[in-house]
C-alpha cells in the first residue's frame, strides 16, 4: 500500500488559548461535513482532514452561528447540565484546537 | 412509454479521447525549481518516493528507479501534453510500466474530477465491489479469488469513483494483479498467466494478467469492504456496517491525492469520500486469512453483494 502523509488523521490534542469573548469564522479554504456524530474538516491550507467529535461538532456549529466560545460554553452547559466551569474548559480545549489547525480565524472587527 | 433516461454518467470527451503519452528522456525541465509536497511510502511506511511541483508540472521520484514529469496541462486532459520519464539503472520496462499504470495514473486521475481510492476491485454484471486494506490484508488475494467465482477484475491499485445522480460510479482500471509468492500458489490457474513482477519491491511479487475479456465501462459501485483478516483460521466470516465516521477515516487512509493544496481537486476528494461514508458503502469484512477458508470467503461476500448491500441509489 502507498499512503501518503496528507491522508493521516490529526486527532486535535493541543490547547492554546482563545478570546471566549470572541467571534470567530471559518478560515479560507475550510470546507466541513457533518458525518455521523462528528465533523469531518478539510483545511486545504494544511492538505489535512480532521475530525471533530460530538463536542467539537456543536462548537463548530455555532461558532459558524455567530457565537462567542463563551457563549458556545453557556449552550452546552445548559444542553449537557454539565457544570459551568466544566463547559468552558471543554469548549476553551476545542478552541484552542481549531486555532491551531487553522480551522476558524478570529473574525474582523466589523463583523464582532 | 418510460422516459429516456441515462444509465451512465457523462464522461468528460476529452478524458475519452485523450491518451497520455509517455517519453523517455534524459532529463526533466521542470526539476530545477521544483519543491516537495508529499512523501510516498511503502506498506511498510518506509518513504520510497515523493512528489514535487513546479510552476508547470508535477514531479514523481521513485528513488532509484525512475522519475516522471506530468505537465499542468495534463491534470486538464490536454491532447499537447506528454509525459516525460526519466528511467534509472535499477527499473527494467515492467517496473516502469507499472509505476505508470499504478502510482502516477492514479495521482493524475485524482486531478481529473474523480476520487481514486487505493483498492482491489471486481465487476459483478457491471456492479462494482472493491476491498480496501493496508498492505498484506489481502485485497488482490481476494479479488483474484472472486474471479474463479465469475467476476471480472476491474481494478488494482487505483480505483477512480464519481458521483452521478445520486449513485458512485466506479471506472476501470489496471487489470493486473501482485500477489506475495503463497497467495501466487494458492490462486494460480484459471484464467491467469503468471508473469514475472517489478523490480523495486523488496519482497518477490508475483504479477497475474487476466487473460479473459475484461470491462472496459464504468459501472455502480456497489460495496466496499475494509478487511480485517483475523490468523485464527476458526474466525467467523462476518460483515459489519461501518459507522459513517470511521468509513470516512477508511477511505481517507485508502486514497490517492495529488495535490491536497489544489482546491477544486481536493474538495471534489473530500465531497466524494463524504458520500461514500454517509451513503452507507463501507462494511467491515471479518474473515480467517486461511487460504483453506478462501472459497468460504468468497460465498460470504457473493452473498452479501448480491443480497445485503446498499443499493447505490444514496
Amino acid at each position: 500500500m502507498h499512503t501518503t502523509e496528507r491522508l493521516t488523521f490529526a486527532r486535535m490534542t493541543t490547547q492554546p488559548d482563545c478570546d471566549m469573548h470572541g467571534r470567530y469564522m471559518a478560515a479560507e479554504g475550510v470546507r466541513a461535513r457533518r458525518i455521523g456524530n462528528e465533523t469531518m474538516v478539510l483545511v486545504m491550507s494544511t492538505g489535512h482532514y480532521l475530525s471533530l467529535n460530538a463536542t467539537g461538532s456543536i462548537v463548530w456549529e455555532q461558532l459558524l452561528r455567530g457565537a462567542t466560545p463563551a457563549e458556545v460554553a453557556s449552550s452546552v452547559a445548559q444542553s449537557f447540565s454539565i457544570p459551568p466551569e466544566q463547559a468552558a474548559s471543554d469548549v476553551n480545549h476545542v478552541m484552542a484546537d481549531l486555532l491551531l489547525h487553522r480551522v476558524v480565524v478570529a473574525a474582523p472587527a466589523a463583523e464582532a | 412509454m418510460p422516459a429516456l433516461r441515462p444509465t451512465l454518467p457523462l464522461i468528460p470527451l476529452a478524458v475519452l479521447l485523450y491518451r497520455n503519452e509517455l517519453i523517455e528522456t534524459n532529463s526533466l525541465d521542470a526539476e530545477c525549481d521544483a519543491v516537495p509536497i508529499q512523501s510516498i511510502r511503502g506498506g511498510d511506511a518506509r518513504v520510497w518516493g515523493e512528489i514535487l511541483r513546479s510552476p508547470n508540472a508535477y514531479l514523481f521520484h521513485f528513488f532509484e528507479l525512475a522519475r516522471f514529469e506530468l505537465p499542468i496541462a495534463a491534470m486538464r486532459a490536454d491532447p499537447g501534453s506528454a509525459i516525460r520519464f526519466v528511467r534509472l539503472p535499477a527499473a527494467d520496462d515492467r517496473t516502469v510500466q507499472h509505476l505508470w499504470r499504478n502510482q502516477v495514473l492514479p495521482y493524475l486521475w485524482s486531478a481529473q474530477g474523480y476520487a481514486v481510492l487505493h483498492v482491489s476491485a471486481v465487476a459483478w454484471r457491471r456492479q462494482i465491489v472493491a476491498f480496501a486494506g493496508v498492505s498484506g490484508a489481502g485485497k488482490s488475494t481476494l479479488a483474484t479469488a472472486l474471479l474463479q467465482s465469475g467476476a471480472r477484475l476491474f481494478s488494482d491499485d487505483g480505483l477512480r469513483v464519481r458521483f452521478h445522480r445520486g449513485s458512485a460510479w466506479a471506472w476501470p482500471g489496471s487489470r493486473a494483479v501482485r500477489l506475495w509468492p503463497d497467495s501466487a500458489d494458492a490462486l494460480r490457474g484459471g484464467s491467469f498467466d503468471a508473469v514475472r513482477g517489478v523490480t523495486y519491491s523488496s519482497k518477490a511479487h508475483f504479477e497475474l494478467r487476466e487473460t479473459a475479456r475484461s470491462p472496459t465501462l464504468p459501472g455502480k459501485l456497489r460495496c466496499i469492504y475494509v478487511l480485517d483478516g483475523r490468523e485464527d483460521v476458526q474466525t467467523p466470516i462476518d460483515v459489519q456496517p461501518v459507522v459513517a465516521q470511521d468509513a470516512f477515516q477508511q477511505l481517507a487512509r485508502h486514497s490517492f491525492v495529488l495535490d491536497p493544496h489544489e482546491s477544486v481537486c481536493a474538495e471534489m476528494h473530500f465531497n466524494t469520500l463524504s458520500d461514500l461514508a454517509a451513503g452507507g458503502y463501507v462494511k467491515r469484512l471479518r474473515y480467517p486469512r486461511s487460504y483453506a477458508r478462501l472459497r468460504d470467503v468468497v460465498q460470504a461476500v457473493h452473498f452479501e453483494t448480491m443480497n445485503s448491500c446498499t443499493p447505490p441509489s444514496a
